[in-house]
């Protein structure tokens, strides 16, 4: 019946189940059957005010809940209240009663959290100050710190929070801790007289909640260090040990031993309470901002949030000593930047927020932490963390790295005139974030160790030279130099030094070079990467080992191995397999009728030579010749039609079987990479895996092979136009089909 | 699981919101007050002590604590060891934050902590290695040498020679006849009183 007139109250109310009806329930129980001498108002107030320590470190928006709840229950607003009974006193030595000063400065307290007396904080602290001489009892040294740390936080003085802090635990805690231990032990916390000494579990949760959440809401930057102690001793069998007072789901537990992990985590700042506060803040605002960006684009909500989060970040690197925790926030803000410019891709929306964590410093911070790879990164703040987390800082870093330089390209050319043309400037812009990122690998790449870029670094390298390629041949509109054509070639054989399992990319190289007169090099260009790859022990172990992808790669390597599928690559149309095997047809076609011509002239000529033979015996006979030896002949008679018959047939048959010998060659090519080249049709997945997925196996494999190679040879020299026998094959071979 | 249905009810009356202290898990609704229904009805009583009974009694006083307590050494001598335990740990923590104040150059940060440190170590360690030998229980003396040898880490850290001396000549003195007994070093490794001992000469350069 309560909970109905609850909820007749409360008729706006989302949850009716919500567990704080119950709880206004139950206390509205609870108090109504409390004997008080006074009245049943201020027994309420007062009930609630000494209680406080319970509810007093609440969030703001939760405490103002509360509050408003409660003056439902009570019938009277707490300012009201407060204003009743002891703002009408003129002076506090009216207030005559411990206990009532010390309501009162919790009234003021709880009514300034609220926003119910702005000046509620200033007036707790003297309230609360008229008590100096009475600090010897816990409760009243507790409130005497609590307020005091309050107004340290409003005040944004750091050294003055620490301080407050930091006496509450020697004052209020450490007294109480034994004799808790010994009432509990006893049963007395929830049964016995314990006092103050039972509200242990909650002053650990108040005290938790002081440094972990209300430092950060009130944008406290300072430094507060010293408190880290207090975080990791809260953390130890404190908060969230008792259950039964503060079940552990409605603590701050979870949060704190958040906090106490990355404390120790590889992503702390040399173990920084500050720090690792203002970063753990940042993340948060960060996940608001990328979910607003998600949901609404660049929405002044999304753009508020994005700075929010930039903000949040540029604090924590205020706090930031070393280098590990500085790697960290780069981290996290490059990520946020790869998220805006892929908002701007997607919603094709000019980016207009100035985000000032760049990609040159992260480099420079990359080049800090690959300086140290040799001794000396654990002065760098891995020290207690290793090596293993120096390590895995310094690839992390790389990962963002080449994330947001791909997102900031891509979103460039996406961008598109009033023309729908791709605007040069834009073009320039993503060439520029391409060359960053490839001058950079190449600077950091063939490390021994191979722990200094992320295996993914490679394909990255792939997709840089592949980008500038792609934005050269863009630039003017499409009509660039010989020069630039002659860069774009360049870029796709280093695109192919590291990827060469894309296939399009072949023919785009083959086009590129075509544009320059060029085509007949292609064999000369491709020959060396394909023999790379059919060469690689690496791939070779791979492909025996059955490794992620052996099938899709084994057939890349077979296609490699053969010149002829490797000319498919560069110049067959894979949307135009059906003519090609149509031509393949008629070419057989015509081979067998080219077979049969040949067949049928043979005939027609034996034929002709018997019956010559056959003429020339009769006119022997006929002549006698055949009884006296025939003398010398001196002069030939005149040719026979048959003669001349034969000789136009032997002719025809010499063109037939020529014909033929270069049709069987055509045959048997197209026969024998055909299938070949086919086979590695349909298997782009895999370069769409590979941009996705930082841990596919498959850039391992990626990162080996270059180093095989060693990385100076991936990038080509500039290849001279030359007449090679491959190119004069590549003409028969095509037989004028190029593109 | 609770048979009192008003304790069952107690326990979801939290005022603490799991979102409020923003752990990415999902916003809880409000809980409530933590065992107010519990503590109003204990109200009156908040604060008071034990009753002393009357001045003038006519029967001699004899207190029942030290006896109560004698039948509780069981669970009495846990609570100890569990305190101490902890409170090594704490001290752990300590130096932990001492040592990374240190690295970090943060000589104002020490300073500040030094001033908890410092009374933290005389209320609750000194006062527990001061006890008389013969009121500790056999099965505690490691944890008083562990408590001795962490003070004796945490004093280095504050740059206290002499106060780590003293750690250490006190050490030696009380256990003079214990130097065998296992106990563990301040950074965790099990080793004999001797060794702890050999440990935080080396340590602390008092050699």
């Amino acid at each position: 019946m309560m909970q109905q007139l609850f909820q007749k109250r409360n008729p706006n109310t989302k949850h009716p189940r919500r567990r704080t009806s119950r709880w206004l329930v139950l206390a509205a129980i609870a108090s109504g059957s409390t004997a008080l001498a006074a009245s049943a108002e201020d027994a309420r107030w007062s009930d609630y005010l000494d209680h406080a320590y319970v509810y007093s470190a609440a969030d703001a928006d939760d405490l103002r809940d509360l509050i408003r709840r409660a003056e439902n229950t009570v019938g009277t607003p707490l300012s009201e209240y407060h204003a009743e009974t002891w703002a009408a006193r003129p002076s506090l030595a009216q207030v005559t009663s411990e206990l009532e000063i010390r309501r009162k400065a919790i009234a003021e307290l709880v009514l300034y959290r609220t926003g119910d007396l702005p000046n509620g904080l200033e007036l707790a602290a003297t309230t609360i100050e008229t008590l100096a001489d009475r600090l010897d009892r816990h409760e009243n040294r507790y409130w005497f710190n609590t307020i005091h740390a309050h107004q340290a936080l409003a005040a944004g003085d750091a050294s003055a929070f620490v301080d407050e802090i930091l006496a509450l635990w020697l004052a209020v805690i450490t007294p109480l801790e034994v004799p808790f231990e010994t009432y509990r032990t006893l049963a007395l916390t929830e049964n016995g007289n314990a006092g103050f000494v039972r509200t242990l579990p909650h002053l650990y949760e108040s005290v938790a909640r002081l440094i972990l959440v209300h430092s950060q809401s009130e944008a406290l930057d300072g430094d507060i260090d010293p408190l880290t102690a207090i975080v990791r001793v809260l953390a130890d069998e404190r908060v969230g040990a008792d259950p039964e007072t503060v079940p552990v789901e409605a603590s701050s537990k979870a949060f704190l031993d958040h906090v106490v992990a990355r404390l120790d985590g590889p992503e702390s700042d040399g173990g920084s309470l500050s720090y690792t506060l203002a970063l753990v803040s940042a993340e948060r605002a960060h996940q608001l901002a990328r979910a607003r960006l998600a949901e609404d684009g660049f929405s002044d909500a999304a753009i508020a949030a994005v700075r929010d989060s930039v903000a949040a970040y540029q604090r924590a690197m205020r706090r930031a000593n070393t280098l590990q925790g500085q790697v960290a926030i780069y981290t996290r803000a490059l990520r946020q930047q790869s998220e805006v410019f892929a908002t701007g891709e997607r919603t094709k929306s000019a980016i207009e927020l100035d985000i000032p964590f760049s990609i040159d410093r992260g480099i420079e911070l990359y080049e800090a932490l690959h300086a140290a790879r040799a001794g000396g990164w654990e002065r760098l703040g891995y020290l207690d963390q290793g090596r293993d987390a120096y390590v895995s800082a310094m690839q992390g870093l790389w990962s963002e790295l080449q994330d947001a330089t791909f997102n900031a390209s891509r979103y460039y050319m996406s961008l598109e005139s009033e023309a729908g043309k791709i605007d040069d400037e834009a073009i320039v812009h993503a060439i520029n974030h391409y060359s960053r990122y490839l001058h950079a690998f190449q600077r950091f790449a063939g490390d021994a160790t191979g722990e200094s870029l992320p295996d993914s670094a490679y394909f990255g390298a792939y997709q840089a030279a592949r980008g500038i390629g792609d934005g050269v041949l863009f630039f003017s509109a499409g009509d660039a130099s010989p020069e630039q054509i002659s860069e774009a070639i360049r870029q796709y054989q280093t695109a192919l030094g590291y990827f060469p399992f894309d296939r399009a990319l072949w023919g785009t190289l083959a086009v590129a070079l075509q544009r320059s007169g060029r085509e007949a090099d292609f064999l000369a260009v491709a020959q060396p990467m394909a023999s790379r790859v059919v060469h690689s022990r690496h791939l070779d172990r791979w492909i025996g080992n059955q490794s992620a992808k052996a099938d899709v790669l084994e057939k890349f390597r077979r296609a490699f191995a053969n010149d002829r599928s490797l000319v498919y690559f560069g110049f067959a149309d894979e949307t135009r397999i059906g003519a090609l095997e149509a031509e393949f047809a008629r070419l057989a076609k015509e081979r067998e009728t080219i077979a049969r011509s040949i067949a049928s002239t043979r005939v027609e000529r034996d034929e002709l030579n018997e019956r010559r033979r056959e003429a020339h015996r009769l006119a022997a006979q006929v002549s006698g010749e055949t009884e006296v030896p025939a003398p010398p002949r001196v002069a030939a008679s005149g040719r026979s039609p048959e003669s001349f018959a034969i000789e136009k047939l032997a002719n025809e048959l010499d063109r037939l079987d020529s014909r033929g010998e270069r049709l069987d060659i055509r045959i048997q090519a197209i026969e024998e990479a055909l299938p070949i080249y086919k086979a590695t049709l349909g298997q782009d997945d895999l370069i769409r895996e590979l941009a996705v997925r930082r841990d596919h196996p498959v850039h391992a494999l990626l990162r080996r092979i270059a180093e095989e190679v060693g990385i100076a040879k991936v990038v080509p020299s500039k290849v001279a136009p030359t007449e090679s026998a491959a190119a004069r094959n590549l003409q028969d071979w095509i037989g004028g089909q190029a593109r | 699981m609770n048979a009192n249905p008003e304790t069952k009810v107690d326990l979801e009356m939290q005022p603490w919101k799991k979102s409020s202290v923003r752990t990415g898990i999902r916003r809880a609704p409000w809980h409530g007050l933590i065992g107010m229904a519990i503590a109003t009805s204990l109200a009156a009583s908040t604060g008071c002590s034990l009753s002393k009974g009357e001045s003038g009694a006519y029967f001699e006083r004899f207190s029942g604590r030290e006896a109560v307590e004698s039948q509780l050494t069981g669970e009495a001598l846990a609570q100890q060891k569990y305190s101490m335990r902890r409170l090594r740990r704490d001290l752990a923590s300590f130096r932990l934050t001492l040592e990374q104040l240190r690295r970090h150059g943060k000589d104002a940060g020490i300073d500040r902590f030094e001033l908890f440190v410092r009374p933290y170590l005389e209320t609750r360690v000194d006062t527990l290695v001061d006890t008389d030998d013969s009121q500790f229980h056999p099965e505690l003396r490691p944890f008083r040498a562990e408590l001795l040898l962490s003070k004796g880490v945490l004093m280095h850290e504050l740059d206290d020679r002499r106060a780590v001396r003293q750690t250490i000549d006190r050490l030696e003195r009380d256990f003079a006849s214990m130097t065998s007994m296992l106990v563990l070093y301040p950074t965790g490794e099990a080793v004999t009183l001797e060794q702890g001992i050999a440990l935080l000469r080396q340590q602390t350069g008092e050699i």
